[in-house]
């Protein structure tokens, strides 16, 4: 593969790569290490890339794989995820701060969910992958995809609700 | 008041993991643009993060370059440049030991006795100097030698 088709084919993941491992690490900082070592691990690879068909697909694989490892390796236990980057058009400083710690609980409680469920729900909902490439990346059964999904919704929603009646007894 | 009924279907799919794609979008975008009653505020929070967190970006970004064909030609140049200096080092070397030569034999050799009176005038230069070495070993035999029986 030469530079040219490795730019036009594997550069566009890289912002796809870091989410995904900012979901799965604790910190940024981590995030923005491990999705450096995947595209330098990618570049690597880039004379095999061509016998890939789905290059994305392999790619997120990667991901997933390094930061799991990255996880084993307990590392990055003690570090805390300290930025959340998003924008907000609400101008009122109180509706703001009330909406960043809604979107925080959202966040704070998919940090709960097991890991298999929070990839699922990542690649689903903010990548918007359809099954039978989450399938691909995550080495499941469409059946365990859609399980594992609707899990992890549901999950979700029980958590956050969970969250909020502690919130409001507190 | 349909809309309401249509997400309501849409939600029970989308917990049970059987909507598309494109009805996620739709309740997305309703989530995101609509008030919504108190029981579904939690998936209103979960679609704002979810949007939200699509456009997330990376700070660093990596970038390979376009190496490999310019160093090549810098190790060409850089051996090729080796490789000169080299030669003309030696060829520098070899014309200074090349000192040129006498034609004539009684000529090359009163030079070469006067380069050898030269010569032996500095061997002979400081002979005086080393004299002082055998006073030392004369007081040396003197004083510490006879002390031992």
């Amino acid at each position: 593969m030469k530079i040219s088709e490795f730019n036009s084919s594997v550069l566009p993941i890289q912002q796809k790569i870091f989410r995904l491992s900012k979901r799965l690490l604790t910190s940024s900082d981590a995030a923005e290490d491990a999705s450096q070592e995947v595209m330098i691990k990618l570049w690597n690879k880039r004379h095999e890339l061509n016998e890939i068909n789905n290059i994305e697909a392999f790619a997120m694989t990667i991901t997933k794989n390094h930061c799991l490892d990255q996880l084993k390796l307990k590392a990055n236990q003690n570090l805390r995820l300290v930025h959340t980057n998003y924008e907000n058009k609400s101008a009122d400083p109180q509706k703001q701060l009330e909406a960043k710690q809604e979107l925080n609980t959202v966040e704070a409680m998919i940090k709960t969910l097991p890991e298999t469920q929070r990839l699922v729900l990542h690649l689903r909902q903010i990548e918007g992958y359809e099954y039978d490439k989450i399938c691909e990346i995550m080495d499941m059964k469409p059946k365990a995809v859609r399980v594992t999904l609707s899990r992890a919704r549901k999950n979700l929603v029980e958590r956050i609700s969970k969250q909020h009646q502690n919130e409001n007894r507190a | 008041m349909k809309t309401e009924l249509n997400i309501s279907q849409l939600l029970d799919k989308y917990l049970e993991g059987k909507t598309h794609i494109e009805e996620e979008q739709i309740l997305a975008d309703y989530f995101n643009n609509n008030k919504v009653k108190p029981e579904w505020q939690v998936y209103k929070e979960m679609f704002t993060y979810f949007e939200s967190t699509k456009a997330e970006e990376s700070q660093q970004t990596f970038r390979p370059q376009n190496t490999s064909s310019y160093r090549s030609f810098y190790k060409y140049a850089a051996i090729l440049i080796v490789c000169l200096a080299g030669a003309w080092f030696y060829n520098y070397q070899y014309n200074t030991k090349d000192l040129g030569t006498y034609d004539d034999p009684e000529l090359a050799l009163e030079e070469t006795k006067r380069v050898f009176d030269l010569i032996s005038t500095h061997i002979n230069a400081n002979t005086s100097e080393i004299q002082n070495l055998s006073t030392l070993e004369e007081t040396k035999t003197k004083y510490i030698d006879n002390i031992n029986p």
